[in-house]
């Protein structure tokens, strides 16, 4: 028996790619969480994430002949075409909203119905909660580096690399987003003066 | 360092991001002696344990066990039914070519059909008498994505050649309404599975395009929304202003490139 899970990711792809399932299996089971994740913590929707997912893996079956490794790993590139399938997802999903049938869908539509709070009393899982809605709401340029470099810890460089753009891009829309962060999770009395938002302190923050 | 070089840093700093040592010591400094900017970093850290708090809880979840079984599947599905079909773009090439091949032979062998049965029937309906033209319907691969709410298009079968009076002058879409059930459906209407007895408008291009082309690509999927009455004015279709903001249901065309290509409403 081959011990796929000593194999490279690319070497796995190309097995894959001739045709040998187990390294289809093996590739699945290493970076799907990730591409769940992405697409779960950027659309607010689980079925969302579960159809990008299939989405995803279709795709490298189809089409991963193009990937590339002179130009990056493939757990970026994986993350690439997540990206593109949930940004199209979430187009449509604003053009015409969900018909909601799990009743969990709060993904794209959350704008502006954070509470904002009094996070010095919130327990862990309000903390949580509340900071989860609050990227949520945040545009999705913005939402997405967060996504990748606060949530699953992706480097400057990968991340530049998935969005396809330079690595000083990626650091100021951090900067950005988490200053957008911040005004989001500001007491409501602080919110009339947000537009210092990024050098004033959000005071109800734990 | 000066407050607005430190608002610079801030962010990196509460991460924990790497940078020179002196300039962070720098920053601490500054920080310890300004009340502002020390309480920028507080709430900048606090952001920062809120956001490991998220990932660390988010940290476990993963896609469904059975998605991997139905990858496999597709796999097993794409792998038996097209074992060459990876590295074969000049076939698919010469499928096509066969698929119109076939379809025009169909056309011509109707076409002489048609005029013969035009010579020996001349009691038939108009329509029946008109010059028959095939609209195209989907080839496409078995699609493996069992989502709920996404139908893929099927394999043709014989009736998947749909006729149409070819003098028509073509049309804009218009509010006409099919019933989903009916024997001459459209192509686009096929893709539905969903065997009710919804009644459903013609498929309308988004941002000006060819429906047809859109199913002739290699999949594509419907996903059922729900969007408000007043978008129906978008398409042309009267509303009623005292229902202006309930809600319609209607079936979303997207494309395998992911991008929304056609709408239709569904009653
Ligand atoms: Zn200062």
């Amino acid at each position: 028996m081959t011990l796929k899970n000593q194999f490279s990711d690319n070497e796995l792809l190309r097995l894959m790619l001739a045709g040998d399932e187990d390294a289809l299996a093996e590739l699945y089971r290493r970076r799907q969480p990730a591409v769940y994740r992405f697409a779960l913590q950027m659309s607010g929707s689980k079925s969302i994430a579960e159809d990008v997912t299939q989405e995803v893996f279709l795709f490298l079956m189809r089409e991963g002949h193009v990937f590339d490794p002179e130009r990056g790993a493939l757990s970026a590139f994986l993350l690439g075409v997540a990206r593109n399938y949930v940004l199209r997802r979430l187009r449509v999903d604003q053009l015409l909203s969900p018909l909601g049938d799990d009743g969990e869908e709060d993904g794209a539509g959350l704008q502006a119905s954070i509470d904002l709070c009094p996070l010095d009393d919130l327990t862990r899982a309000e903390t949580i909660e509340t900071v989860r809605r609050a990227v949520l709401s945040l545009p999705p340029k913005y939402r997405e580096v967060v996504v990748l470099c606060e949530l699953q810890d992706v480097s400057y460089v990968e991340t530049a690399d998935i969005l396809g753009c330079a690595i000083g891009t990626v650091r100021s829309r951090l900067h950005r987003a988490r200053a957008l962060l911040l005004t989001k999770l500001r007491p409501a009395e602080s919110v009339a003066d947000a537009d210092s938002a990024s050098v004033k302190s959000a005071r109800c923050f734990a | 360092m000066n407050c607005q070089r430190f608002e610079q840093l801030v962010s990196e700093l509460a991460r924990g991001q790497m940078m020179e040592a002196e300039v962070r010591s720098e920053a601490l400094a500054h920080s310890e002696n300004c009340e502002h900017c020390l309480a920028r970093l507080r709430d900048e850290e606090k952001l920062t344990r809120g956001l490991q708090l998220l990932a660390a809880e988010m940290e476990t979840l993963e896609a469904p066990a059975e998605m991997e079984l139905k990858l496999r599947e597709a796999y097993r599905t794409r792998h038996v039914a097209a074992p060459v079909a990876a590295n074969s773009s000049g076939n698919s090439a010469r499928s096509r070519y066969w698929l119109v091949a076939v379809a025009a032979m169909l056309l011509v062998a109707l076409t002489v059909a048609g005029m013969w049965w035009r010579s020996e029937a001349p009691q038939q309906t108009v329509a029946e008498k008109s010059p028959l033209k095939p609209v195209e319907t989907p080839i496409v691969p078995a699609d493996p994505s069992g989502s709920q709410e996404s139908v893929s298009p099927t394999q043709p079968g014989s009736q998947d050649v749909q006729y149409r009076a070819g003098n028509e002058p073509p049309k804009r879409p218009t509010p006409k309404v099919n019933k989903r059930n009916s024997v001459t459906r459209k192509p686009e209407a096929q893709l539905a599975n969903h065997a009710t007895n919804e009644i459903a408008t013609d498929f309308m291009p988004l941002g000006g395009g060819d429906v047809n082309a859109v199913v002739l690509q290699d999949g594509g999927q419907i996903i059922r929304v729900r969007l408000r009455r007043s978008e129906l004015l978008r398409f042309g279709f009267p509303v009623n202003m005292e229902r202006y903001n309930e809600n319609v249901k209607a079936d979303v065309l997207v494309g395998v490139d992911g991008l929304a290509r056609a709408i239709r409403f569904v009653q």
